[in-house]
């Protein structure tokens, strides 16, 4: 039942997207209509999952306390209450009135988990955004090339590799700062575009510097592990005829490594990088449970958990909840980088599209309906909707 | 095989060592490039008195150029002459002292791996797409999503200052030291109330380790354990009727390959990883002597951990690749 909808609404955002891409280039929907049934599919089956389901909608929590919680916090993340009443100090959950308490300093824990969640959002994903793509970049190159290239290229990955993740992005973490203070003091764009990034206030500007250099320290250590993944795979999808033909047809490298090797080679990738999008989050919050990273008043999860160790075991739900947070944004992205592995693998796809068929014959049908449903109410899109028509029925046939 | 085995013993040597040269030049571009003064950094920062960078200055060579730098902390790395800042000793010496503690709680840690993983793994794959299965699954996904500065909060809570049961604090150690490693030393020493004690004190970051690692690990056993089993030579010797215990032989055999690469790994993280574990539960191991001295701007000790980390990993990854070519014939170099 509640499949059904989510197919709806997959075949929205397809056709969204379809949409787009006909003002950009009119002919695209008929051109790309393999690729985009293709999705459809990928699409529909991780509809049938429910733990792909769970992830994605705690991922969509934590992605909207991170846009919105700021604004929406009771508090704000430097209110020391404590200057008001002395006796808002480390208050236990419900005391006062305060949901889950205070810290040391008699802030609303509730309002700086949120404005915490912000923080991790914006680092990991300006890291996953810096280091994958480096990583990829390099590993393309160091796989097609071969030769010297390739041994320079894999050498420096495995002395990346060498160091334990934690203590090199510890290492970088702490001799960074100075440097990026001095950026920051430099260049008043850079502050500007920061704290409006991460939603703080102008006057706590340059005690950013220790979240910038645990973000430049975290691309540092990120990116080896894709270097040595994409390389692997570009070895073997470079023997492939189709890679031949294009390089007999005189077409650049470039062109041939991001447009015939990278596509057949991106679906693991996609699955690390949002498995890895919980991993940063868990780095990020060792780092800062070691001291480094989010400088007071900024508010992080893992920070909040060093405040509460201080006074540990009394202070319990200043480890609790921050850890809560950390352990559900992070399982959100694991169940959703879990589900795809499946998703995109074409093997398991049709298994699962497989049970889709066994259990419920009928949806066959239902799921032909949905297209002409929607032709009635929008009735410009004519030429999709047929297109979709023939889609939903190709589903269970090509499984 | 033995010739070929020379080569390839010998062609992996030559690819470790731009390696291991390659991590100690890593970790002095942190040390000594990266930070914007590092002798005003080692000496403490901003309150350091310009007597104390001078002599800073002198006793490590940062008035020379960079490459003159770099041979002298290669000689003091291999003559073991560079001393602590903050202690005054030798830094290696440190280092051993704090080894022990790390390959301890690596012995505890990897118990617990494999008592969760390989049952769990084996499990999963017998009674595979059912509620077990899905229970491995999900507690694989668990593992890699908890922190363990968390999990090791709440286990103290639970297990120190609610039952009781462990205890956090000290480091029992053995009177003599013979193997280097105290929980082997107490035994051949026949002290069971220190061995009683090392229980006590590492048997949950033990098993906090194991918990976190044992998902995945179980989930490797599962898919190897699987590929092995549905693989033509299997369907052969079923077919041609062998008895039930041959099959599993050889189907664990096959199987252990992939598992190998995976416990040669965790081994060499947890060696050189357990860092919040060790901070957390306040063991003086590698890990937390590699964390004070990064926050101590303890810079040539942060090169001398980094180059131990860096060892460690080469000598894991070689152990493994040796383990790999005895234990699987197809392997050829």
């Amino acid at each position: 039942m509640s499949e059904r909808i989510f197919d709806q609404l997959t075949n929205a955002v397809l056709r969204g997207i379809q949409g787009v891409g006909e003002r950009l280039r009119p002919g695209w929907t008929t051109r790309n209509k393999a690729q985009t049934d293709e999705w459809r599919l990928m699409m529909y089956a991780y509809n049938r999952s429910l733990p792909g389901m769970i992830g994605f909608f705690l991922a969509l929590g934590f992605i909207m306390a991170g846009l919105l919680g700021p604004f929406m916090a009771p508090y704000k993340y430097n209110e020391f209450l404590i200057v008001q009443n002395p006796d808002y100090q480390l208050k236990p959950p419900g005391a006062y009135g305060f949901a889950m308490g205070t810290d040391f300093w008699g802030r609303d824990l509730v309002s700086i988990l949120l404005q915490g969640a912000r923080v991790s959002l914006i680092i990991s994903i300006i890291t996953i955004l810096w280091g994958v793509p480096i990583g990829i970049i390099l590993g393309l190159v160091s796989g097609y090339k071969g030769g010297k290239i390739d041994e320079l290229i894999m050498r420096v990955t495995d002395v990346f590799i060498a160091f334990p993740t934690l203590v090199l992005a510890i290492a970088f973490a702490i001799v960074l700062p100075p440097r990026i203070v001095d950026l920051l003091v430099a260049s008043p764009h850079l502050r500007t575009l920061m704290v409006w990034l991460f939603a703080i206030e102008y006057r706590d500007a340059l005690q950013l510097s220790g979240i910038l250099s645990v973000i430049i320290a975290m691309i540092i250590v990120w990116w080896p592990t894709y270097t040595r993944i994409v390389r692997g795979s570009v070895l073997s999808a470079r023997e492939n005829l189709f890679v031949e033909a294009a390089r007999a047809l005189g077409v650049s490298t470039w062109r041939i490594l991001l447009k015939h090797i990278l596509p057949n080679i991106i679906g693991p990738i996609l699955v690390l990088a949002t498995l890895d999008f919980g991993s940063v989050m868990i780095t990020e919050a060792a780092l800062s449970f070691l001291g480094l990273g989010a400088q007071d008043p900024i508010p992080e999860w893992g920070a909040i958990i060093y405040i509460g160790s201080q006074w540990f075991p009394a202070s319990w739900w200043l480890i609790l909840f921050p850890g809560l947070c950390v352990f559900t944004a992070a399982l959100s992205w694991n169940l959703i980088g879990d589900t795809l592995r499946d998703v995109l693998d074409p093997k398991t796809r049709r298994s699962i599209e497989f049970k889709v068929k066994e259990k419920a014959p009928i949806k066959e049908e239902k799921r032909a309906e949905v297209p002409v449903k929607v032709s009635v109410k929008v009735p410009v899109k004519a030429s999709e909707e047929s297109s979709e028509g023939t889609v939903s029925e190709d589903a269970p046939k090509s499984s | 095989m033995s010739t070929s085995m020379k080569r390839f013993l010998i062609r992996r040597v030559t690819t470790f060592a731009p390696t291991v040269f390659g991590v100690i030049f890593l970790a002095f571009i942190i040390a000594y490039v990266l930070p914007a003064d590092p002798a005003r950094a080692w000496g403490g920062g901003e309150k350091a008195s310009p007597v104390t960078i001078e002599r800073i200055k002198q006793q490590y060579h940062l008035n020379d150029p960079w490459y003159l730098q770099f041979i002298y902390l290669i000689h003091g790395v291999f003559t073991n002459s560079i001393t602590d800042p903050i202690s005054g000793n030798p830094i290696f010496d440190d280092l051993f002292r704090a080894f022990p503690v790390t390959v301890q709680l690596t012995i505890f840690g990897m118990f617990f791996t494999l008592l969760i993983g390989i049952p769990l793994g084996i499990l999963a794959a017998l009674k595979r797409d059912t509620k077990l299965d899905t229970a491995v699954r999900i507690m694989a996904l668990t593992g890699v999503a908890t922190p363990v500065f968390w999990l090791a909060y709440i286990f103290i809570y639970v297990f120190f200052v609610m039952l009781g049961w462990i205890t956090v604090l000290g480091v029992p150690s053995p009177s003599r030291i013979i193997t280097y490693i105290p929980i082997l030393d107490a035994l051949l020493l026949g002290e069971f109330n220190i061995i009683g004690d090392m229980i006590k004190r590492y048997s949950l970051p033990g098993f906090i380790l194991g918990f976190l690692n044992g998902g995945i690990l179980a989930r490797i056993v599962r898919n190897s354990f699987l590929d092995a089993i549905q693989s033509d030579f299997i369907d052969y010797a079923k077919a041609r009727g062998l008895h039930k215990t041959w099959i599993w032989k050889h189907a664990l055999k096959n199987a252990f390959v992939p598992v190998i690469t995976v416990i040669g790994l965790a081994v060499g993280g947890l060696l050189t990883g357990a860092v919040l574990t060790e901070t957390v539960f306040g063991l003086p191991g590698i890990g937390r002597y590699s964390v004070r001295s990064i926050f101590g701007f303890d810079f040539p000790a942060i090169v001398c951990v980094t180059l131990l980390f860096g060892l460690v990993y080469v000598t894991v990854n070689f152990v493994v690749d040796i383990i790999y070519a005895v234990i699987d014939p197809r392997i050829r170099y």
